[in-house]
């Protein structure tokens, strides 16, 4: 990772991350603990789309997907007894959200090449409410 | 499947011609005459005429059962045997639609069953204006027997809003109860309890048949 890379992580981790980990607190209504692989996400010669790339294939599906659980109380509270953590990696070349997520004692792991089908938002949302809804 | 066809009652040729004409029109059959010949296709129509002999009329399939434009009149009593071609529901075939095959079932979560209770609820009280309660269940674990439990819960749904479309119904209803229950057991009955309704049916056991609609209505009606 170059410095351009480095810059721009930091600035994603320092902006955009800290916005939209604090979003989905708020619709969660409690902390979910997030680990995520930052090495495997910031490829060089991506520096440029780290923001909007990050945003919209890991965060927008997963806060679309938590809106329609947390919807009503009922999805509130299953999704707290149910949810802890939510890890972010790119590791297993996935780049559709149907082999992208996988969900295990409370574990969200989400394993998506961060550059690839970047603007295919509603499926991964689909894929994610979907996998979500069977497991709470 | 085999287990399930032992338990099909004998119907005669005439009913189940039919009920095949009636309910699976597309099933390709093919029946043999006492006189030994065979001829392969699917029910046009089915009739009695006046001195009560049955008749029908067979569009007649090719060797790779492509239906052709040949027709064959035939006399149902010249019929020896029928031999039905990869039919789509053999069991709701021979049991003349009292049986279906067995509903398969996908993974659920216990959310989207309590959803589902909570349509139940609605949807009635939207049809007839009625407060049945949201049901009350110990809810399985099991991804598949929740999957039961929701596609049981939207079936109950669909009988409860036919049965209550009668205005008796809906009144003895009203009168008497405001909660529900599911629970689980071997078979299906329903119980009044002061204000609840208590339905036992095999939610769990997904390899148990479908709840028959005409018992579950004739049960609730019992309570009323």
């Amino acid at each position: 990772m170059g410095l351009l890379e480095k810059r721009a992580l930091k600035a994603f981790q320092d902006g955009s991350y800290k916005t939209l980990t604090d979003e989905i607190t708020a619709i969660a209504g409690y902390t979910i603990e997030f680990e995520i692989n930052w090495d495997t996400l910031a490829l060089d010669e991506y520096a440029a789309i780290y923001d909007d790339s990050f945003t919209k294939v890991y965060f927008t599906p997963l806060i679309a997907a938590l809106k329609e659980i947390t919807a009503d109380d009922m999805g509130k509270e299953a999704l707290k007894e149910a949810l802890k953590k939510v890890v972010i990696k790119n590791e297993g070349g996935f780049v559709y959200g149907s082999n992208a997520y996988s969900f295990s004692n409370g574990v969200l792991t989400i394993d998506h090449v961060p550059f690839s089908n970047v603007d295919n938002i509603t499926e991964r949302s689909t894929e994610l409410g979907a996998l979500l809804m069977k497991n709470l | 499947m085999n287990k399930l066809l032992k338990s099909v009652p004998a119907i005669n040729k005439q009913e189940l011609l039919f009920h095949i004409a009636e309910h699976f029109p597309a099933t390709i059959l093919c029946l043999t005459t006492d006189a030994g010949r065979s001829y392969t296709g699917v029910i046009v129509t089915i009739g009695k005429v006046r001195n009560d002999e049955v008749f029908l009329v067979l569009q007649v399939a090719d060797d790779r059962n492509a239906l052709t434009t040949r027709f064959l009149h035939l006399t149902v009593g010249k019929i020896e045997s029928i031999e039905l071609i990869n039919p789509a529901d053999l069991l709701s075939i021979l049991s003349l639609g009292k049986l279906t095959k067995n509903e398969t079932y996908e993974i659920s979560g216990k959310l989207a069953v309590q959803r589902g209770f909570q349509l139940f609820s609605e949807a009635i009280f939207n049809a007839h204006a009625i407060n049945v309660g949201v049901p009350a269940m110990e809810l399985p674990t099991d991804g598949l027997q929740l999957n039961r439990v929701l596609k049981l819960t939207q079936k109950i749904q669909q009988v409860i809003i036919d049965l209550l479309k009668e205005e008796d119904a809906l009144s003895g209803w009203k009168a008497r109860y405001n909660k529900i229950a599911f629970i689980n057991n071997d078979s299906l009955e329903v119980k009044g309890v002061n204000d609840l309704v208590e339905i036992y049916f095999p939610f769990e056991n997904i390899e148990a048949a479908e709840i028959s609609t005409e018992k579950l209505t004739n049960l609730l009606m019992s309570v009323l």
